[in-house]
């Protein structure tokens, strides 16, 4: 197996990391004919975004055309348009919470798709088991061993692929990108380095030597191309990394992580399928309306992805966004003026070749009877059948069967979001 | 003409076998000329490290020469019998870790959910039950500046609920310290001290215990028996589930560790059983419904009830009628909820825990078993909540008391332990693979563990399972089969199984040897013993999290995967790297190594004794010019080859000046504390090379 990805790389983006008025000459102008022609820079990337605890959907897409809105949500039911703190308006019977001002831009331009009322065949109220079956993409069954996005990586075998091909950035690998396929997982693309004090040249040099050793055995190819991503993402030095189109990213664990994630794009490392997570979105208790505690929730989470998708520009392109949250909560709020464990929700999709402007997606409504359980959003669109869009119109992986076993996937069901 | 028939015949089986043989031929080949062994069988030292490593976590100093005066069969019996050995001194390791001791009672009341001790918190300042609910929202805001964002902006803001819910940072860091308080006050644990300090005793215990084999067969059934601690409750079950489930059938029989498990808290919670409960149960029927609940549920509580509950809760007569009103829409809502069969813990039991996937068994089956282990369930599985108020003051576990009375259990009922509720339970006839279930009540579930273990896919399962992990990633067919044999004959003895096993001619074939990659545990500790360092297990575990095997960590019920493929990436290489580096500079706190043992007159030599003390002088000759070319090099000045990298890398260091100042604030802290330089380099990479990878 050839993977030597860096070898043929290398130079890529030094530009994008501001490196380029110290680099050499013979660099700066390898990097530059790099970045117009590399084919790497066209590839196909996709970012996920989990917002776990459960997002409250219908605050955050909200159907202000129902009046049974008003009614189950004495408290916490965000305004009509036009009205003070009111909803942003979308088509004319939904908006989006007003801590969501940086989306309307992109859903204007027809970048940002929204599917409403999607979520699992499987009733749990587990935030652990519901989390699970959507990271592991078989709901009802535990014992799945790899995630969904790890078996997009799997089914795709790519030539030459890159050790950045899959990254999260979090402490461990997530769930929904376990697998047989390489990951990496980090908080911090600085620490992705042999750290050795003082040493650390001298350590990093004898680890490189004695690893370059042939290989016996799936170690030492490995080894190689650690110290390949190790020394390109040294040469690219996160640390200067300066972002376009004036796009600030707040400082929030969600903000970082995204930031990085464009640093990565734009380095060109070979990215294909990004992971960032952001949680406190189980809001049982003073949830808030349009202000409170989802609406500060809600800022974020809209200025983080609005910054990415203002820093890539041009390269929103290539990249998908997509988000999501393991369930729903209940259509009416509850004794302590927040919402417990529901069922559908709302997730969002951004990119360039997204068919934006539009929620996705049947609408049952909010009556008691039109209720699952008489209590939460009824599914309409099966939560794998967004995840097989995207994994096939965007990322040109058509093995559905492989993807989502046990279940009958094919491209009728997609609501076509993507073109 | 049947002779020549006959002859064809076997010369096609002989090339179809030699077909299947022809890869290991040259695998093995390869691994020889890698080890410079001309022999295909080992030598008798390499037998008894290659017994050291797969029976255990590596040698310690001193450890080779201990086993061959002893003899390998006789090593190999004793660790087989564990009782047999004294183990005092691993013992006296973990003495201090209190959460090995205590009940699953004991550790809800010594180490409650934050949530608990709010309540806490609650009365002693009179709060309501709505001001909590405010006070954990506001806690539960951890939004980083956007904090500071809202109190601006709500600076002008009239709603008074609104205002309160913003929390600025130092409100935060108040909050965070009156928590603190109040767990001092009390003598408490955070429960996260649970999982830290069990994950500190079987680190401590892989590195000093004599048991090792013991240590090696509590890792494999904790992974294949695997629960994870962050599903809420679990967590605090698991001292119990280490302790007086796996510990004590590590080596025992397969069918007591299989029933141990099924009854256990940890798993009953983990895998959904505690409640699951028959589809006709009825709940609460004409029984334990006083007069009290009979006025909440009809909504018309009388005028004495009512000033209570508004006192109580701190309501008002229009807030307490919309209460009540919602009260009774939630348990209309909840009749239609069904509650019934869970089918997750029949399922695994079958597919991770006996049979195995093709195990032969059917959708239907699952169903059924899942109906006879209806009513396997947990007394107050959520105990957490519970503690605090009874610790508080003990009349107060009256929710508690009244379920216990409910459930028919005794007074002295102990939270959080294993309880049949013949109520939950199923007790129609079942089918399981083909066999008819009709005990009742708990002996259908026994039943049916001795259904599954006497099913000879099991015996085949869990020899192969046993086969990867102490031989290699692909143990031949032949010898699953004999392993399996001794697996179903002595009935699922261990003991008999893994004799077998390590008796076997291809435990100790040369291909084998020094082929297996370690998982991240088993390179943590066996580094941690080869240079003879002294752990308290502490941060181990955090490294074990990077490496990406955090014990009790593994979200799927399939347990850590045992091959290579599944360990060998960039990123866990790295960190792989990095512990072997963390270890040698002393960096890794509650872990000390003194390297002085590796001193010597020059360069070369302390490589030489390096290798030597670590790798028994079993090195790669790759590896070997390489350390060799690589002690060579300074210590300090940047690395200069011809590549023009190192160019690059040094420029690029000069150009942040936050990110510099950051570097050499970071190089100052990390600097080995003492000793020779050249001996920490030579130790570390040995520790971080691939050969130190494999066992």
């Amino acid at each position: 197996m050839d993977r030597r990805y860096f070898l043929k790389s290398s130079g890529i983006g030094l530009a994008s990391f501001g490196l380029m008025s110290v680099a050499p000459n013979f660099l700066h102008q390898f990097a530059n004919a790099q970045t117009l022609t590399g084919s790497y820079g066209k590839k196909k990337v996709l970012i996920t975004i989990f917002q776990r605890g459960a997002v409250d959907g219908l605050n955050m897409v909200v159907p202000y055309g129902e009046s049974e809105y008003y009614d189950l949500r004495r408290t916490i039911a965000i305004p009509k348009p036009n009205q003070t703190d009111g909803a942003i308006n979308l088509d004319g019977f939904f908006g989006l919470h007003p801590s969501l001002k940086p989306f309307e831009s992109f859903w204007k331009n027809k970048q940002l798709a929204i599917v409403h009322s999607a979520g699992s065949p499987d009733n749990t109220r587990s935030h652990f088991d519901a989390q699970d079956y959507m990271e592991s993409a078989t709901p009802g069954v535990k014992s799945t061993k790899d995630g969904w996005l790890n078996r997009v990586l799997q089914t795709k075998v790519e030539k030459d692929a890159s050790p950045f091909r899959a990254v999260a950035l979090n402490q461990q690998i997530p769930r929904s990108l376990m697998g047989r396929a390489p990951t990496i997982a980090m908080t911090n693309l600085t620490d992705f380095a042999i750290n050795a004090g003082a040493y650390t040249s001298s350590v990093q040099g004898g680890f490189e030597g004695i690893w370059q050793q042939k290989a016996t055995d799936s170690l030492g190819d490995t080894g190689k191309e650690t110290f390949e991503a190790v020394n390109f993402l040294k040469r690219a030095n996160p640390a200067q990394y300066k972002t376009n189109n004036g796009a600030q990213y707040p400082n929030s664990q969600l903000g970082r992580s995204l930031l990085q994630i464009a640093q990565l794009i734009k380095a060109g490392v070979g990215l294909e399928v990004a992971f960032a997570e952001t949680g406190g979105w189980d809001t049982h208790s003073g949830e808030g309306g349009a202000r409170g505690q989802l609406a500060n929730l809600l800022r974020d989470f809209g200025q983080s992805i609005a910054a990415l998708a203002a820093d890539l520009g041009k390269q929103m392109d290539d990249v998908v966004i997509l988000t999501m949250s393991e369930f729903g909560r209940t259509a009416r709020e509850n004794g302590t003026r927040g919402t417990d464990h529901g069922h559908a929700n709302a997730m969002f999709v951004l990119g360039n070749s997204v068919k934006g402007g539009k929620v996705y997606g049947d609408w049952k409504g909010l009556k008691s009877d039109q209720l699952n359980e008489g209590r939460d959003l009824a599914v309409t669109t099966d939560f794998r059948d967004v995840f097989g869009e995207v994994a096939y119109k965007h990322l040109g992986n058509k093995n559905l069967d492989k993807i989502f076993p046990n279940y009958s996937a094919n491209t009728g069901k997609f609501r076509g979001f993507l073109g | 003409m049947k002779d020549k028939f006959s002859l064809i015949h076997k010369i096609s089986a002989f090339l179809m076998i030699f077909a299947m043989v022809a890869p290991f031929f040259t695998v093995s080949v390869t691994a020889q000329m890698m080890q410079k062994t001309s022999t295909k069988s080992l030598t008798e030292e390499q037998k008894v490290r290659h017994v050291l490593n797969r029976l255990g976590f590596g040698a310690r100093p001193g450890d080779v020469e201990k086993v061959k005066a002893m003899g390998l069969k006789k090593y190999i019996e004793q660790q087989l019998n564990p009782s047999s050995i004294n183990d005092a001194a691993a013992e006296a390791k973990v003495k201090n870790l209190d959460v090995l001791k205590l009940s699953n009672e004991e550790l809800f009341a010594k180490y409650p959910a934050q949530k608990a001790v709010l309540q806490i918190v609650a009365r002693e300042n009179g709060l309501t039950k709505g001001d909590l609910a405010q006070l954990k929202a506001k806690n539960k805001n951890k939004g980083d500046e956007m904090s500071k964002d809202n109190g601006a902006m709500m600076a002008d803001g009239k709603d008074k609920e609104k205002d309160a819910a913003q929390m600025s940072d130092i409100d935060r860091r108040k909050f965070q310290q009156e928590v603190a308080e109040i767990y001092q006050k009390y003598e408490l644990g955070r429960p996260q001290q649970i999982t830290q300090q069990l994950a500190a005793s079987r680190i401590m215990r892989a590195v000093y215990s004599e048991r090792q084999l013991q240590e090696q067969m509590v890792d494999f059934w904790t992974n294949h028996f695997n629960v994870y601690a962050n599903k809420s409750a679990t967590k605090w079950f698991l001292p119990e589930y280490d302790r007086d489930v796996i510990r004590p059938n590590a080596l025992g029989n397969f069918k007591d560790l299989l029933l141990a498990t099924a009854k256990s808290p940890a798993m009953l919670y983990y895998l959904d059983n505690f409640q699951s409960v028959s589809p006709n149960m009825q709940m609460n029927a004409g029984r334990g419904g006083n007069e009290r609940n009979r006025q909440m549920q009809s909504g018309q509580p009388n005028p004495q009830r009512r000033e209570q509950i508004k006192q109580r809760y701190g309501l008002n007569d229009a807030e307490l009628d919309a209460r009540l009103k919602q009260n009774q829409q939630r348990q209309k809502q909840g009749q239609k909820m069904k509650r019934g069969i869970n089918e997750n813990y029949a399922r695994e039991i079958m597919e991770l825990h006996t049979l195995g996937v093709d195990g032969g068994y059917t959708q239907k089956d699952i169903g059924e078993v899942a109906r006879a282990f209806t009513g396997w369930t947990i007394i107050d599985p959520r105990g957490y909540r519970n503690a605090a108020a009874k610790m508080e003051n003990d009349d107060q576990n009256k929710r508690g008391n009244r379920l216990a009375r409910l459930m028919g259990l005794p007074e002295d009922a102990q939270s959080g332990t294993f309880y049949f509720n013949e109520r939950a339970h199923d007790g129609g006839e079942k089918i399981i693979l083909g066999q008819k279930v009709n005990e009742g009540g708990i002996k259908d579930g026994l039943k049916v563990i001795d259904i599954l273990v006497n099913n000879p896919a099991t015996a085949k399962f869990i020899a192969r399972k046993l086969a990867v992990k102490f031989v290699s990633d692909n143990p031949s067919d032949a010898l699953v089969g004999r392993v399996a044999e001794a697996f179903h004959n002595s009935k699922g003895d261990i003991k008999t199984t893994l004799r077998a096993l390590f008796t076997d001619k291809e435990f100790y074939t040369a291909q084998n040897y020094r082929a297996k990659i370690k998982t991240p545990f088993e390179l943590v500790v066996s580094a941690i013993r080869t240079v003879g360092a002294d752990t308290n297990g502490g941060q181990v575990q955090a490294m074990l999290v990077k490496m990406g095997e955090p014990l009790y960590g593994y979200i799927a019920p399939t347990g850590y995967p045992d091959v290579a493929e599944d360990w060998v990436n960039t990123g866990a290489l790295l960190e792989r790297m990095n512990f072997a580096v963390a270890l040698v500079s002393n960096r890794i706190r509650g872990t000390r190594v003194d390297l002085s043992k590796f001193q010597a007159a020059n360069k070369q030599e302390i490589l030489n004794k390096a290798i030597g003390g670590i790798l028994d002088g079993e090195i790669s000759p790759n590896t070997k010019a390489m350390l060799l070319k690589q002690i060579d090099q300074p210590l300090i000045e940047p690395k200069l080859d011809d590549t023009g990298e190192a160019m690059v890398e040094n420029t690029s260091m000069q150009v942040g000046q936050g990110g510099k100042r950051n570097r050499q604030n970071r190089q100052a802290q990390l600097l080995p504390p003492s000793g020779n330089p050249e001996v920490f380099k030579a130790v570390g990479l040995i520790l971080g090379s691939p050969d130190f990878q494999r066992q």
